[in-house]
């Protein structure tokens, strides 16, 4: 089982309601290590919901969730990120009252050994640590082209910069694999092209597995090794973005099904 | 270079205001001292609450039971263990309101807003009963007389004494607090006040770290109280269930979430009854009331919020 052996997140018949709706429905998906993998499927899909299921914010009522070898289906968030995955959400969630340095300077949290009593005096171990972390932080905004507003509010920034410092944050986890909840959504065309680059360059120059969420089709069918399309919380097909385009599935998922009498 | 000199300025005059504060007994009266003792006393209570409200969203009415607890707590063990010098009381006290802190905190925490300020309010009224009610410790509704810190063979009775000691604790706590902002635990303490959510994400354990959080809160809470005992060297429930909401409105008027603002605010909030005279009389609360509206409507974010963002929108005109 050659594909196995390579991938880095593995969902085994996931299954979620809420309130007797099945948002997410024996759902089964296998990322491999340094893919770049699209989940696409019309509103309310159960994209978000799976995403959340993976990152720990929802738990599975059934099936299993696999993540660079183990089973962290009943793990809590903050344990999950423990083991390498960061992620960005689809509305925005930074900390709002800090500057962009901070955000990620928040980030490194899990990479900083220091303890609260180091922490509270200040020493050497507290203040080299912190500037190894700056440095960390600084290498990921200039790789973002955010070097000019380290030390902005988020709040005085634009919209497609605040998107750029949320995923420059995940970043900052340092993490093997990276959900993106609709990078592209509230980009123009210039700026979504940009972030195509971005993610083949945290998959291809940081060998980062990227796992996203995304409308903007031809962005999507441009940078994705594979994809997966969701309807009804349940897989309609998944393939290359040639397969895709040339389901009838999934045009029928997207514009419903072709009038019999025309 | 600049910021080198800034850097440079701004640490010598802080060392310029200890300086003066640790010799202030020279040169000015033992009621300035006392009045001064008890500003330096608030700050640190109220800093705890900042560091609970500014970083954590932790709305806790608990400190003025913490300040109690700290007040009779350290004045409890200092007659039962006569020999213990004060720097060990103090310890001690600050151990046992960490440790209350926690025992609290484990259970409220899971409560939110406006559920867990109850909570914490029942955990201060509950406490001024207990002290009236162990009357025995406590003196009861009678209050009871502090003994005097000693160190050693040294029985440091006078003012002057313990003023130094209240200026040692609130240069530390100053010192910690603004340690602590800067570091892993400051930046994951603001970003659970800024969005637990994403503060999970990053791998951020937010049960644990509020817990730290209102540990530290109520131990500064704690610390404050047996200074407090000291200073004034009598003791009775009700200095401190008056107290109420007096922390959150030296937080609102100095400035939430900042460093300096719960001195600020004390200092402020300590000055304004002797330029209306009057400590805590009826026509005291509508000025209270006044200036908490005005502050909540005009400047929430506190005089040094106000300053601060003054100062930022200069900079960055400057720069445009």
């Amino acid at each position: 089982m050659k594909n196995s052996m390579n991938s880095i997140l593995t969902l085994q018949d996931i299954s979620i309601s809420f309130g007797g709706i099945k948002a997410v429905n024996q759902l089964s998906l296998d990322v491999r290590n340094q893919e770049i993998f699209a989940i696409i499927g019309p509103n309310g899909a159960g994209k978000t919901t799976a995403f959340n299921i993976i990152s720990g914010l929802y738990r599975a009522q059934a099936g299993s969730v696999l993540f660079s070898g183990t089973d962290i289906t009943n793990l809590l968030p903050h344990q999950i990120a423990h083991l390498g995955m960061g992620r960005t959400f689809q509305n925005l969630e930074l900390f709002t009252l800090m500057s962009v340095e901070d955000n990620l300077m928040a980030a490194r949290h899990m990479h900083t050994k220091t303890n609260f009593w180091n922490e509270l005096i200040r020493n050497k171990k507290v203040k080299d640590e912190e500037e190894q972390n700056r440095k960390k932080v600084h290498e990921i905004l200039s790789f973002l082209n955010l070097g000019e507003v380290a030390n902005k509010k988020v709040t005085d920034l634009g919209f497609p910069i605040q998107k750029r410092v949320e995923l420059g944050r995940a970043l900052a986890l340092e993490p093997k694999l990276l959900l993106l909840d609709e990078p592209a959504a509230g980009l123009n065309f210039v700026e979504t092209a940009e972030l195509s680059e971005l993610i083949k360059s945290i998959r291809g120059d940081l060998g980062i597995t990227v796992l996203l969420i995304e409308h903007d089709m031809s962005m999507v069918m441009s940078i994705s090794d594979r994809i997966i399309v969701l309807d009804y919380g349940k897989e309609i097909c998944l393939g290359v973005p040639e397969e895709i385009q040339n389901d009838a599935r999934v045009v029928e998922a997207y514009l419903g099904k072709r009038d019999s009498h025309a | 270079m600049q910021s080198v000199n800034k850097k440079v300025l701004k640490n010598s005059s802080l060392v310029l205001i200890v300086v003066l504060l640790l010799l202030a007994p020279l040169y000015i009266s033992n009621y300035l001292l006392y009045l001064v003792g008890v500003i330096l006393i608030m700050a640190i209570v109220a800093q705890g609450l900042n560091t609970m409200i500014g970083w954590g969203a932790i709305f806790s009415f608990g400190q003025p039971g913490f300040m109690a607890f700290g007040a009779y707590f350290g004045a409890i063990i200092s007659r039962l263990f006569p020999m213990l010098p004060f720097p060990v009381i103090l310890i001690l006290t600050a151990v046992a309101s960490a440790l209350i802190g926690f025992v609290i905190g484990f259970p409220c925490l899971r409560l939110r807003g406006f559920f867990l300020a109850m909570a914490t309010y029942g955990f201060s009224s509950a406490l001024f009963v207990l002290i009236n009610f162990f009357n025995n410790l406590t003196g009861g509704n009678e209050g009871m007389y502090v003994a005097p810190p000693t160190f050693g063979p040294m029985v440091l009775s006078s003012i002057e004494s313990i003023f130094i000691m209240i200026v040692i604790i609130g240069v530390l706590t100053q010192f910690f607090v603004s340690n602590i902002s800067k570091s892993r635990t400051g930046h994951a303490w603001r970003s659970i006040r800024d969005g637990e959510i994403a503060a999970a994400s990053l791998g951020i354990n937010i049960a644990r770290e509020k817990l730290k959080l209102f540990t530290f809160g109520s131990c500064l809470g704690g610390v404050g109280g047996v200074l407090y005992a000291y200073l004034i060297g009598y003791l009775q429930a009700d200095f401190f269930s008056i107290m109420g909401l007096s922390f959150f409105l030296i937080l609102v008027v100095g400035g939430i979430g900042t460093v300096w603002g719960p001195l600020l605010g004390s200092v402020i909030m300590m000055l304004i009854p002797q330029v209306f005279g009057g400590l805590f009389n009826q026509s005291m609360n509508l000025v209270y009331g006044a200036i908490l509206l005005i502050f909540v409507l005009i400047a929430p974010n506190g005089l040094l919020g106000m300053f601060g963002s003054l100062i930022t929108n200069v900079k960055s005109r400057g720069k445009a």
